[in-house]
């Protein structure tokens, strides 16, 4: 796996650290978020290339590279609960295969019940076109 | 709003969608992403003391009411380009915002939130020295996500803390007695005072009793130790080697106060500092009070005994988990707390209805009579197939 890693190629202007160590390639199953069906480039535009504010920290900066994935579609919903700007979004399902890019898990962690605990930033490698994976589905 | 500064987020997704945040003047506001078109994506700020952030970070309210009941009544709706830096901001009544900007009922954090000034070991062992008293925290796992905890169990915890430490200054002076009151002297010394509240998850502090004099004496050090040295003993496989040094009053004060942690379905950790010397912390995990329990009662032999009985069900109380059991042969009542692996055959039974229940029976002694009388712990029920 530390070959595939070391092999990839990031888009140009990423920071240096970033992805973090512990972002890891996987072949998993993913939920994003979108507007279009099918999937369109809009839907596919990392933080750091839309109008944000600054970063804090490194880390922080370093997310801004990467885009959110839930790996448990329980999480949509919930996601959806939460968050109104969601509910009228819809939900695509996508198969991310290592050579696709890094993961981490970042989630939500609460006292009693963990929630959108499946949350992921997905660094997407140079040249794959993440939008090609996903297709809209009902859950 | 002025110039924000994000706080605190709750969600990210694509960045910040659910966020606190304060402004130069130190408000506070709860940011939400509540829609977006092809151009522009949708905030709307809620207003909110840091109490009532503190109420929606903990759980206690939900998060929708935050939205629709802003403290002045009024929320700021920002408008960001998506491709540009402009911005609009609107304040608008929270009254006047759809209904779809709203998140559902039912959502809510329920994140950590201390509510009380963080625990400090060391600052806490400094103003033990500088009072010339003894102070000790007594940290449980609360049921709430703030520095909160019911008050019934608090303060029977507490009283069976001092009771405890009572009975165990009567083994550091030899002076063991298994009835009647404990001796004046004793108490005199032993007398404990609530002495505050921290965030640790939930601890409560006590300390030595305020007297005119300017050293202490050494016992309600040595009382505490007991209690810590019995906590320890859990986890190194000393416990029944050092129950075997405690009187059957003593015994009987540390079961009570295992069985309240086993109630609460919570460890303990206690933190001893006194005026001088080193202070000491011991912890006991929820599986070693249910251990440390087992062997309580062993050591107490015949005072506790396992009985079946067979009656009415008179009252069942689910949120305190107590029973009340008539057995109409003997025309005697049996009432008490039931055990944690009890607690699901409790459900659903029938007020009126006869079952056959296995009961554990404890001699307890009054705290100031010092009389004996017997405390019931529901271990098992189940329906009688006559009735």
């Amino acid at each position: 796996m530390a070959e595939v890693v070391s092999s990839y190629r990031w888009p140009e202007g990423i920071p240096p650290g970033c992805p973090p160590p512990d972002a890891q390639p996987a072949a998993i199953d993913a939920y994003r978020l979108v507007s279009k069906d099918p999937p369109s480039d809009t839907d596919f535009v990392r933080p750091i290339d839309k109008p944000h504010e600054p970063a804090e920290t490194a880390e922080e900066e370093c997310s801004l590279y990467a885009l959110s994935v839930f790996t448990d579609p329980a999480d949509v919903d919930l996601a959806q609960q939460f968050i109104p700007g969601f509910k009228k979004k819809l939900v695509a399902l996508g198969h991310i295969e290592p050579e696709h890019g890094v993961l981490r898990l970042v989630p939500l962690s609460l006292k009693d019940r963990p929630i959108l605990h499946s949350h992921r930033d997905w660094w997407v490698t140079h040249g794959f076109d993440a939008k090609t994976t996903f297709a809209v589905v009902t859950l | 709003m002025g110039r924000l500064t994000i706080n605190e987020i709750y969600v990210r997704y694509d960045g910040p969608r659910l966020f606190s945040c304060v402004n130069e003047s130190g408000g506070y506001f709860l940011g939400l992403f509540v829609e977006e078109d092809d151009n522009d994506e949708v905030f709307v700020f809620a207003p909110a003391s840091s109490d009532r952030l503190n109420a929606v970070r903990s759980g206690q309210m939900p998060l929708r009411h935050a939205f629709e009941a802003p403290l002045d009544g009024g929320v700021f709706v920002v408008r960001s380009s998506k491709t540009g830096l402009e911005t609009s901001t609107e304040r608008r009544r929270a009254g006047d915002i759809p209904t779809d900007w709203l998140p559902d009922a039912a959502a809510r954090l329920n994140l950590e939130t201390p509510t009380a000034a963080p625990l400090d070991v060391e600052q806490l062992e400094a103003e033990a020295r500088s009072i010339g008293r003894t102070i000790a925290v007594f940290e449980l796992d609360g049921p709430w996500t703030t520095t909160e905890f019911p008050l019934r169990p608090l303060g029977e915890v507490m009283r069976t803390i001092q009771d405890s430490i009572d009975s165990f200054a009567q083994v550091v002076t030899n002076n063991q007695t298994n009835r009647g009151a404990i001796q004046r002297e004793i108490l005199d010394e032993t007398e404990l005072t609530f002495y505050g509240q921290r965030a640790a998850s939930f601890a409560f502090l006590v300390a030595s009793a305020p007297r005119d004099r300017l050293f202490e004496s050494d016992l309600v050090k040595r009382s505490l130790s007991e209690l810590t040295t019995l906590i320890d003993a859990a986890s190194s496989g000393t416990l029944e080697e050092t129950l075997g040094r405690l009187h059957p009053r003593a015994l009987s004060k540390y079961r009570d106060l295992l069985e309240q942690l086993d109630d609460l379905e919570s460890g303990l950790t206690a933190i001893v500092s006194p005026p001088t010397g080193q202070g000491t912390r011991s912890t006991l995990t929820l599986d070693g009070v249910r251990d440390s329990l087992e062997l309580v009662r062993s050591s107490l032999g015949p005072d506790v005994e396992q009985v079946t009985i067979e009656g009415q069900l008179i009252g069942v109380n689910a949120r305190t988990w107590s029973f009340e059991l008539l057995d109409e042969r003997a025309d005697r009542r049996y009432s008490g707390k039931t055990v944690d692996r009890a607690r699901a055959q409790l459900l659903g039974l029938t007020i009126g209805h006869r079952y056959r229940a296995q009961l554990l029976s404890e001699t307890e002694l009054l705290p100031v009579t010092g009389e004996i009388h017997h405390k019931y712990r529901l271990v098992e029920i189940a329906p009688l197939h006559s009735s």
